[in-house]
């Protein structure tokens, strides 16, 4: 879809893994106390039908873990010579056009999880709170470079409100 | 010159508050280092607030057994209390304007300086609510660049701190257009900028708009049905439910009307001009080009007489509605005067494609977007019509969103963001390529639209 904004394919960057292997490593934390949990209920209710009640959080999990894959996926961003790109969403497709000179500040937060992971998340702030531009999971040199990159080109393209 | 700001002033203020200008300068404490205080009745209507927290506990209560003895006793220690607190932050509070700002210190305990650069200044605004409106004293507020970022980000509500609260509404004025000056530049004495009014509201056209709008209807007659049985099987429970709806319709015909006349746009080389109020008065400037995106409402029942109201988003704080009720033509002119270039009527307009009307299948037809050099116009809205515009030159950003039943239909919204206020721009349900030829298009224009446009100075 991105397409037709940039004939270049070559320009839209994908995330690293880092973001996917952050929430594949915390569904995985939330998954083996649930299926254990089933599996004791199921025990002591015994019967062997019950086990099938494991299945239940396994299956939800699968789907959440290919859900974090297709999202991670959607996710790329691209910078251009004006305003930075970013296009995201599964279900809702969303895309996402701000210029550098409209640019109010630069977040880069990290927490600690996150650090773990070495990534960090980029939002970009303008005047207008409904423009969302996050970029998720960047590690650390890149979230640095690109903070460094648009605080510069929002200084020489800045615009008055 | 000096004949023409005597009667812009005197234009101004109105007969009301003719004769206080004196009554201001014997009211201005001035120490001996220049700084300045707050009017000496400041107390009194802070102290208000307190006393009237306390009745509204009170009446609150009242179900429960509220002696007249727990009352007065509460009283006398409640008064002492909030004069001495009125007193203190009165007398610990202070102002004086230096070379390029404005210093205000406040705080009893914990002392706090603030000082506002005079080139940081959004607008100087004077607002009176009623009860300083009596006594002939105003709030002078200063608004400040960034303050909508600080608003989001603690969410701490109104920044009050840089409001002066209160001076006699002579020197509110004074002091307003000494600030004015010298953010601009010029001498600090030289009075009041001229203005001359663009668009005024009659209140005959503000009554009928009123009694044309169906929330007072709703609210009577929803009154009247909860009143009716009640009243003739003698109970009086419905009465008391009616009472609610009364207070609505008192809100949607007396508080409107009051906002709304008298109103008077002008120019003035501050910037546009909104003077309104019959009860609570408020003097706004907007500063040249701070005016984002404009939205112009059309309801069903205003629609043969041609009224309309036109709403705005302001960067920073600023009143949201530019005309409670005008003629569509008037509407039009103060636009092309608001936004330079900008003719709603020459935008060539176009519908989103036939298929759009499985999602929206009477708003369908209600529904269009276009675009020229200068602005981007969205039009929507089956019963109340409503035209939104934005310069290309103000638009924040722009998202194309797509939801899984617009992808279905290969369908998608654009929207161009502004900064916050009652207008959002959304051209929905368009062709999914056309809408990424738009957003192409528009990044395009508003890129070039913020080349051409100047850097936003302070009344230059």
């Amino acid at each position: 879809m991105p397409d037709a904004l940039l004939p270049d394919p070559e320009q839209w960057r994908a995330l690293p893994p880092g973001l996917r292997r952050l929430r594949r490593t915390l569904l995985v934390l939330g998954t083996v106390p649930a299926v254990a949990l089933a599996l004791l209920i199921s025990l002591s209710v015994g019967g062997w039908p019950w086990v099938l009640l494991t299945a239940v959080p396994l299956l939800a999990a699968t789907c959440v873990w290919r859900s974090i894959g297709a999202s991670w996926r959607a996710w790329s961003y691209a910078e251009r010579e004006d305003d930075l790109l970013i296009s995201r969403g599964v279900l809702v497709r969303r895309l996402v056009v701000v210029p550098y000179g409209r640019m109010q500040l630069v977040d880069v937060t990290a927490g600690p999880l996150a650090r773990r992971f070495g990534i960090a998340k980029v939002q970009l702030h303008t005047a207008a709170a409904a423009s969302d531009a996050v970029i998720p999971g960047l590690p650390h040199q890149e979230a640095a470079r690109l903070r460094d990159a648009l605080t510069e080109r929002g200084e020489a393209r800045s615009a008055g409100l | 010159m000096t004949t023409e700001r005597e009667t812009t002033e005197r234009h101004t203020e109105g007969r009301h508050t003719e004769g206080r200008h004196t009554e201001g300068r014997h009211t201005d404490v001035v120490a001996p280092d220049g700084f300045h205080r707050l009017h000496p009745l400041t107390p009194f209507l802070r102290g208000w607030v307190i006393v009237a927290a306390f009745a509204a506990t009170v009446g609150r209560n009242l179900a429960e057994d509220v002696t007249a003895r727990a009352v007065g006793l509460t009283l006398i220690f409640l008064i002492p209390a909030a004069g001495t607190y009125g007193y203190c932050t009165w007398r610990f509070t202070r102002y004086r304007i230096e070379r390029d700002g404005l210093r205000l210190d406040t705080g009893l305990l914990v002392r706090h300086t603030r000082y506002v650069r005079l080139d940081r200044l959004q607008s100087v605004d004077i607002v009176q609510p009623l009860l300083a409106r009596l006594i002939g004293l105003a709030i002078l507020r200063l608004d400040l660049a960034g303050r909508e970022r600080r608003e989001r980000s603690d969410s701490d509500g109104g920044d009050s701190g840089s409001d002066l609260r209160y001076l006699s509404i002579g020197h509110a004025h004074r002091l307003r257009a000494e600030l004015l000056a010298t953010a601009a530049g010029l001498a600090p004495d030289v009075g009041e900028a001229p203005h001359h009014p663009l668009a005024e509201v009659p209140p005959r056209r503000l009554i009928a708009a009123i009694a044309l709008s169906p929330a007072p209807w709703a609210a009577l007659f929803g009154a009247a049905a909860i009143a009716t049985p009640s009243l003739l099987t003698g109970t009086r429970a419905g009465v008391l439910g009616a009472i609610p709806l009364l207070g609505w319709l008192w809100h949607t015909t007396f508080r409107i009307f009051a906002a709304g006349y008298p109103y008077i746009v002008s120019e003035s080389p501050d910037g546009l001009r909104i003077d309104s109020g019959l009860l609570e008065r408020a003097h706004a400037t907007i500063p040249p080009g701070r005016v984002q995106a404009i939205s112009i409402g059309e309801p069903m029942l205003w629609r043969p007489c041609g009224w309309v109201r036109v709403r705005m988003n302001v960067a920073g704080a600023g009143p949201s509605v530019l005309l409670p009720v005008a003629r569509r033509d008037e509407a039009l002119k103060l636009i092309g005067r608001l936004l330079p270039g900008v003719d709603v009527a020459e935008v060539e307009l176009t519908r989103p494609p036939r298929r759009a009307a499985l999602l929206a299948p009477l708003h369908r037809r209600a529904q269009s977007c276009g675009a020229d050099d200068v602005v981007f116009i969205v039009r929507h809205g089956l019963l109340h019509r409503h035209t939104d515009l934005i310069p290309h030159g103000k638009v924040q950003s722009i998202r194309l969103v797509a939801n899984p039943l617009a992808r279905l239909l290969r369908l998608a919204d654009v929207h161009l963001d502004t900064t916050g206020g009652p207008v959002r721009v959304r051209a929905g349900l368009r062709d999914q390529a056309e809408a990424l030829r738009m957003v192409a298009v528009q990044a395009e224009r508003s890129r070039l639209g913020r080349r051409a446009a100047l850097p936003d100075r302070w009344m230059t």
